[in-house]
């Protein structure tokens, strides 16, 4: 577990990759993350964030088609590796475990 | 689609490529483009579009999608010094103690340097908040009389001076400053009493920068009866209530009257660099109280000639005046940014600088960092010592001189930079116990500092390490692989080599600094010890008294004598410790006749008791005769002459002190005893009458001046302070007696007194200062000193590790051993204590010349510096040589 250090943010943005299976790029991420949050969020956020996933092993990513609206330039597109899918698989079981351990009293 | 006519701002895009990284454009700039087009056809104006594409842009500025530098990374250079920076790391590591000890007395040369910076910016920076400190001008008065009466004063007492801006058309305004005597303020039951207080001119804002937190710069004081106060005073009077519009009560110093006064506005707090520190401004009521003495300030135009200035000054006093005008009559015009480091008149403000001491400062502050970094080049040189070989390897290799000079400074800037953060730190931390020595407020800006601190860093570095450097790169590489020749300060290297210079430079600094503070020391023991030809011990003093209380005088001495822990009671003009500043000359019968030929004296106004409440010794005669008894005082105005009467009519007796007989003519004390004398100062003149008594030589002033010719009289009009001679150990329950009969006799008047040691221990504030300062940076310097020594003798051993294991193996014991290597080191020392002496003697005799009264420079004080660095060198040779010699020589010989 202390192998696999994600912050919350880049947990989020983990999940949101597995998401948009196969249509991953940070435009959409953006779209995405307002979406699903409610919040808006600048797109070199998201890019830092996924530069530095790829790097930590998290993500791999190829480019793709141009698509709309780019000029002509190819996106990049962004997988979740076997490695992000075990972190993201132990945080939820952690957290899982955890929250089954709060005493019913402390909820109510 | 409406969006094909736009396109992203060309500049941004122009930008994201200049500094994006190839790899990465296409899918970035793809990125940033939809998101640009998504919100043109989401209906988004297209201004508001290319808005966000900047901010876009602006935003992407960040590590991710920076050029990696792919051109440095594949030159040599980057390579090289990305190894150069890891053979430093290493090295450091390797020997971490010295190279700590080679950074932490570099660092405590700079926190010196940075703490000593700090208070000459503060000395130089007085006056400089006043935008238009170059054009302002203080006019001050010297006068001088064939008697040999000559006091510059630093304010004026005429009052056609007024005109100066009709008469001389340069001059913009004049502004008096007067009444700076304290106000005893009344705000509903609270009583204070508040320095700093001026009445002036309603213009003043518009010469000074006074700014106002309350109030308008303009109607401020223009109304009569008006007044100004700082919000320090605001605070005190009326805690966080808005002052403006209240009204405060003032009693005057000269009457009892209580007027009352409107609060029409709040000054801000001036910072402490000022000659003229002001808390509270009071409007004039008229024209006519503008008049005698004042502190006067004239602004003149931008660019004018004082020298022109003066002229048409001196034309307008004779206009005014008469021939006779300048008589013994000296105008000065200061500018208000020297006051503070090159005035120094009688009634100044208060004390100012002195710009000798800077001076001094500045000259120790040069030499604590010269021994810095004489310490810096010192260790660095001698670390690089183990560091042959790789630099032999690095020749072998290919590398140039010029390379090895790189890497070596490279390594010492960086090594100076973290000494410089390390001395920053440092420095903050003693900061406020040095603003406490000093009276210091740090004001220097905290970039200007890192600035300054920051070049001084890379000067010292590239400075320390360029000895090293050199000699790094001259070595011939074969000679450092073959042999273990290496250099060193032993005999090898020839008598004057650099090093030793450097090493006995470092003992010269420390001895000057060490053995001037001892002598500093002893003079200040001397001034407080001294025994003054009077008691200043358990006597409290009420100075300044005002008027009407004066003239009560006599009630509070009867309500007070007899009293217990009281042994008596009295009263004078100037109290013991301040400079009597009023002189005259004295004519004696059968001598001296006439006034114009006679000695100039200062008059100390008695009562009856002084010489015994002081614990004077008279040298022949009596006290003053009690005859002369308290009078109720007349009335007196001043018009009609009628001070001049009254001060004529009265029956005298005098009495001098033994400087003043001398200065008459008579040789001995019985000579003197009932010749008639009197005194006359200008209109005022007292009436013949016989000395009744000789006084032996007291010091009434600071031991920096002579003995003054005094003579002493009784006259209850000019007495202005109270003494009280106590003779208790319950001092709390003596002082609430003296305070009851105070608030009885006088209860518009807050009870303010002080204690006459003290006042005379006041008197030597700055020397205090001056001799803690010196304290201060001695120990520095030796501290300095030392860690170089140290770190050096040790590695100097290192080198002869071999030859110290032979000599031990040939039967050399210890105590040969430490002579042996101390020899070197105390001819070095000597060396330096030969430069040290001579230098020291002539600073500290400059020094003792603003004493009239000193010690003389003893032998003792060279010979126990000298004594005390000689115990601290043989003790650090001895615990290296313990240190590299301790184990068996078989071990260190069989090594390699």
């Amino acid at each position: 577990m202390e192998n696999l250090k994600l912050g919350n943010f880049e947990e989020i943005v983990l999940l949101l990759v597995g998401v948009l299976y196969n249509g991953a790029y940070s435009v959409a991420i953006v779209e995405e993350y307002k979406k699903q949050t409610g919040k808006s969020i600048n797109i070199s956020a998201i890019h830092t964030v996924l530069y530095r996933l790829e790097e930590k092993g998290f993500l791999e990513s190829k480019l793709g088609e141009a698509g709309d609206f780019r000029g002509g330039k190819r996106k990049r597109l962004f997988y979740l590796t076997p490695y992000a899918l075990k972190a993201l698989e132990e945080i939820a079981s952690l957290r899982e475990q955890l929250r089954s351990q709060i005493p019913a009293i402390s909820i109510q | 689609m409406s969006h094909e006519k736009h396109f992203p701002p060309p500049l941004a895009l122009k930008f994201f490529r200049w500094y994006c990284r190839k790899d990465r454009l296409e899918e970035l700039e793809g990125d940033l483009e939809e998101s640009f087009y998504t919100m043109l056809h989401a209906g988004k104006a297209p201004r508001l579009a290319n808005l966000i594409y900047w901010w876009n842009v602006i935003r992407c500025f960040r590590s991710y999608a920076f050029k990696r530098s792919a051109t440095y990374r594949s030159t040599n250079t980057y390579a090289m010094l990305t190894n150069y920076l890891k053979v430093i790391r290493r090295n450091f590591s390797k020997q971490r103690a010295y190279a700590l000890l080679n950074i932490g007395g570099l660092a405590i040369g700079f926190a010196a340097f940075i703490l000593i910076a700090i208070y000459l910016h503060f000395e130089i920076s007085f006056e400089n908040f006043h935008t238009k400190s170059d054009q302002i001008y203080r006019l001050t008065v010297h006068y001088t009389s064939p008697s040999g009466y000559d006091t510059h004063f630093a304010r004026v007492d005429t009052d056609w001076i007024n005109g100066i801006p009709e008469e001389i058309p340069e001059a913009e305004k004049l502004i008096r400053f007067q009444n700076h005597e304290p106000k005893f303020v009344r705000i509903g039951e609270e009583k204070f009493r508040q320095d700093n207080a001026f009445v002036t001119d309603k213009d003043v804002f518009e010469v000074f920068n006074f700014p106002l937190t309350k109030g308008d710069t303009k109607t401020a004081l223009a109304e009569p009866l008006s007044i100004v106060i700082s919000e320090a005073v605001a605070e005190k009077y009326f805690a966080n209530e808005d002052p403006m519009g209240k009204e405060i009560f003032i009693t005057g110093y000269w009457s009892t009257d209580e007027t009352v006064y409107k609060i029409t506005g709040m000054m801000k707090n001036l910072a402490s660099n000022t000659h003229l520190p002001v808390d509270m401004l009071i409007s004039f009521r008229n024209e006519a109280e503008r008049s005698w003495w004042a502190y006067t300030y004239v602004l003149f135009q931008e660019g004018t000639n004082m020298v022109s200035v003066q002229e048409k000054l001196e034309a307008m006093a004779i206009k005014i005046n008469g021939d006779q005008a300048l008589q013994g009559t000296e105008f000065v015009f200061q500018r208000l940014s020297d006051i503070h480091l090159h005035s120094n008149l009688a009634r100044e403000i208060k004390p100012n600088g002195s710009i000798t001491y800077v001076k001094i400062f500045v000259l120790v502050a040069i030499l604590i960092l010269a021994l810095a970094v004489i310490n810096f080049m010192n260790l660095t040189s001698a670390m690089s010592i183990a560091r042959s070989k790789e630099i032999g390897v690095r020749k072998i290799l290919g590398a140039e001189s010029q390379q090895i000079v790189f890497y070596s400074l490279t390594e010492s800037v960086l090594f100076s930079m973290a000494a410089a953060g390390l001395g920053l730190i440092l420095a903050f931390l003693v900061l406020p116990v040095f603003s406490e020595l000093t009276g210091t407020e740090n004001l220097l800006s905290p970039l200007a500092l890192v600035a300054v601190l920051l070049g001084v860093a890379v000067i010292t570095g590239l400075l320390g390490g360029f000895y090293p450097a050199f000699v790094l790169s001259s070595f011939k590489p074969v000679n450092i692989i073959k042999t273990s020749k290496v250099f060193s300060i032993s005999k090898k290297t020839g008598r004057f080599s650099i090093k030793r210079v450097l090493i006995s430079l470092q003992f010269s600094i420390s001895i000057l600094l060490i053995a001037s503070a001892m002598i500093a020391r002893q003079q200040f023991v001397f001034l407080n010890e001294k025994n003054l030809g009077m008691e200043k011990d358990q006597v409290i003093a009420l100075p300044g008294v005002p008027d009407t209380v004066k003239d009560k005088f006599k009630l509070f001495k009867d309500k007070l004598e007899g009293q217990p822990g009281i042994k008596g009671v009295s009263a004078c003009l100037e109290v013991p410790s301040r400079e009597i500043r009023d002189g005259g000359a004295v004519t004696a019968e059968g001598i001296q006749e006439n006034v114009d030929d006679a000695p100039s004296m200062d008059i100390q106004v008695i009562d009856h008791d002084f010489i015994d409440v002081m614990g004077m010794e008279l040298l022949a005669g009596e006290p003053l005769p009690k005859s002369l008894a308290y009078e109720p005082l007349p009335q007196l105005t001043g018009a009609n002459n009628d001070v001049e009467e009254y001060l004529l009519s009265k029956r005298r007796a005098y009495l001098l002190n033994e400087t003043a007989m001398h200065a008459i003519g008579w040789q001995s004390p019985e000579e003197a005893i009932g010749k008639n004398v009197d005194w006359n100062q200008g209109t005022y003149k007292l009436a013949k009458g016989p000395v009744v008594g000789v006084v032996k030589d007291f010091h009434q002033e600071t031991l920096k001046n002579k003995v003054d010719p005094i003579i002493m009289v009784f006259e209850p009009l000019w007495l202005r302070t109270f003494l009280v001679k106590l003779e208790t150990n319950d001092v709390a329950s003596t002082m609430s007696v003296i305070e009851g009969a105070w608030n009885e006799l006088f209860p518009k008047y807050p009870f303010e007194y002080q204690f006459l040691d003290e006042l005379y221990e006041n008197l030597y504030k700055n020397e205090r200062q001056q001799l803690q300062l010196l304290y201060l940076l001695s120990g520095l310097a030796i501290t300095i000193a030392f860690i170089g020594l140290f770190g050096l003798i040790a590695y100097s051993l290192k080198t002869r590790v071999k030859e110290l294991a032979i000599r031990k193996v040939m039967g050399a014991n210890f105590t040969s051993l430490i002579r042996l290597i101390g020899k070197e080191y105390l001819l070095v020392m000597l060396a330096g204590a030969a430069l040290a002496i001579p230098l020291s003697y002539f600073w500290v005799s400059k020094w003792l010349e603003n004493f009239a009264y000193r010690i003389d420079i003893s032998v003792m004080s060279y010979l126990i510096t000298l004594a005390g660095i000689c115990l601290l060198l043989i003790a650090t040779v001895a615990l290296q040589t313990i240190k590299t010699t301790g184990n068996n020589p078989a071990d260190t010989l069989r090594e390699e």
